[in-house]
Formats: C-alpha cells, structure tokens, sequence
C-alpha cells in the first residue's frame, strides 16, 4: 500500500513535469497530434499506477518520449510548411461571401446538424448572417459576421518569410505585386513573420524583430 | 527553444538508458545461458557436486542481477526465473532426472527475456 503511494506521487510530479514541457499550446484547443499525446498520456500513466510489477522506469520512458517527440515535432512544425499540412493539416472554408460550400462540408464529414450546431455555439442562429466560416484544424468553427464586414476576411500570403501561393491566388495577387508592397514597407522577405492580405488592398506586415507592424491600407497596384 | 533543449535532452538519456539495458541484459543473459550449460554437462557425467555447485551460483548471481534489473524490466518475468534457478541446486544435489526438464525451461525463459530487450523487428512488432 505504500508503495503504491509513492509510486502514485511520483508518477504525479512526472505526468505534471512531461504536461508542462509540452508547453501552454498544450492547454488550449488541442491540434489533432496534441489530443493524441494527451490521450495515450493519460492512458499510459495509469498502467504503473494499477500494476506494481511494472517499473517507474518502464512506465514513464513512453510518457517522456511520446511528449518529447511531440515537442520536437512541432519546433520543426515551426519551419516547415509541409510538415505543419501533415501534422495538423489546414483551415478549410466552409461558408465564403454567404454561400455554403457543400464539397467541403462533404470532405469534412460535416452534416447539416453539425454546421447549425456549431453556428449557435457561436451566437448566430440566422445563416444569412454568416459572412465567412472557417473550420478550423482542431475542428472548431470560427465565423466572421455581415455586422462586422462585407468583404472576405485578410489571407496570410506570406508566413515564416515564404510566400503561401493558395491565397495569393485567392485573393488575385503575385509575388511581383507582393514585392511592391514590401518595398513600399522598406521590408525584406525573409524579414517577414507574417503578412496578410484582403481584396481591399490592405496589408499587414510584422516582421521577425518584434517591431511594431506595417499597416498599409487601400493600396492600389 | 529552452523545451526542446530539454526535450532533445531527455530523449538522449531515453536512449542511452535503453543501449545500456539492451547491451548489459544480453551480455548477462549469454553469460546464465552458458552457466546453464555448464551445469548440464557437469550433470550428465555425474559430478552432482559440480553440478550443485555451479547452480548454486546460478542462483547467486542470478539474484543480483535480479536486483538491479527490477529498475527495467517486468517483476514478474524475473520471480518466474528466480523460481526456476532456485529448484536447480536441490535437483542437481538429489540427482533428479527432472534437472534437464529444468534447465531447459531456465534457458527458455532466460533466451525470451534477452530477446525482449533486443530491438529485433519481431520484438518490437
């Protein structure tokens, strides 16, 4: 009986030690990689605890490892594009300009009931007034409003210092114009951490310093 | 960067721990498996005392080795072989018949738990 109490507070401060090192992203809404490790976690934690004949040491090494593998991976998430697509795959659209996209509801497995549901969970009980609905990798929903905006909302076209061509084909726009844009900003590419875009012709640009970002509105090319 | 510092840190120490059990608990393994033998062949000519002798031994280091191995593997893999070497020395001493049955069992159970700790495909599948 006593072992198994310090067996259960070590295990504790172990558990608590591989949650904390997973870091903060860890404890909001969970990516798709993220509620794996948190699931196998919790399962694994529990087989020391139930069964005194397994080491601490054979009960912990997974817990460590699936955590450090994931934090690891996501450190390489951070410069990898494709990696980030693979792990966590991508927001899609699913009401643009008001209309509901039925490919993409049918991609996503997303009924009728689904849609509704998580519209109300965000307040809105009208479709109409859906501007923009976005779900999300961790299967969220974010929606923009018609009270907000009537055009769609900014695209990030370049991320991490590389151009992402899917929205700047959305949003009818190319590097040249891009280059433009940065060069008005007097900022580099490979300086930029993030820059979004809307049909509008505003832009935004934080570059990776830290500095205050550039806000340029109503560009006209 | 600091938890991936530590992360990578961790799963260094992860692997070195597992070469380390790997590595020391074949080379014990061979070395039970030989003393098995020993054992045997000192039966088969009839020297009971160098047989009893030899088990005795078995038995010795085999509680040792039990000692520091509970820390990476499972409990109850080792009590069923420390089970099995402590009937050695009567049997060997009595001059049972029942002495090869024994040991084979032994280097059975001693070979299952080395391949266990070998990252052969099939153990780790």
């Amino acid at each position: 009986m006593c072992v198994v109490l310090i067996r259960s507070l070590l295990l504790y401060l172990l558990v608590i030690f591989a949650v904390r090192l997973m870091g903060k992203r860890q404890l909001g809404e969970l990516q798709p990689s993220e509620l794996v490790i948190t699931i196998l976690v919790s399962n694994i934690a529990t087989l020391p605890l139930e069964d005194v004949d397994i080491p601490i040491v054979v009960g912990v090494t997974p817990i460590f490892a699936l955590v450090c593998y994931e934090v690891i991976v996501s450190w390489v998430s951070l410069k990898s594009q494709k990696l980030r697509k693979l792990m966590s795959g991508s927001p899609k659209i699913i009401i643009k300009d008001g209309k509901i996209d039925p490919q993409v509801m049918r991609d996503l497995r997303f009924s009728v009931d689904d849609l509704m549901m998580s519209l109300r969970g965000k307040d809105i009980f009208d479709l109409s007034e859906v501007q923009y609905a976005i779900v999300e990798t961790t299967g969220s929903i974010s929606v923009m409003t018609n009270e907000t905006t009537n055009c769609d909302p900014p695209q990030v076209v370049v991320s991490d210092g590389k151009i992402v061509v899917p929205a700047l084909k959305n949003l009818g726009l190319n590097e040249g114009k891009i280059g433009r844009v940065l060069k008005k900003a007097s900022a580099k590419m490979s300086e930029v951490l993030i820059m979004t875009a809307d049909t509008e012709g505003n832009f935004y640009i934080a570059d990776k310093s830290g500095a205050k970002p550039i806000i340029i509105n109503n560009y006209k090319f | 960067m600091t938890r991936v510092k530590i992360s990578t840190a961790i799963l260094a120490v992860l692997l070195v721990s597992g070469i380390f059990s790997w590595v020391w608990v074949n080379r014990n393994c061979m070395n039970f498996v030989n003393s098995i033998y020993a054992i045997e062949e000192n039966f088969v000519a009839g020297d009971t005392d160098g047989a009893t002798k030899k088990a005795e031994n078995l038995e010795r280091d085999w509680s040792d080795f039990r000692k520091t191995a509970s820390m990476f593997l499972r409990n109850d893999k080792l009590l069923e072989i420390e089970r099995l070497c402590s009937s050695l020395s009567y049997l060997a001493s009595s001059g049972s018949e029942d002495l090869p049955v024994y040991t084979e069992e032994l280097r059975h159970m001693i070979t299952l738990l080395r391949d266990g700790e070998t990252p052969y495909l099939r153990s780790i599948l």
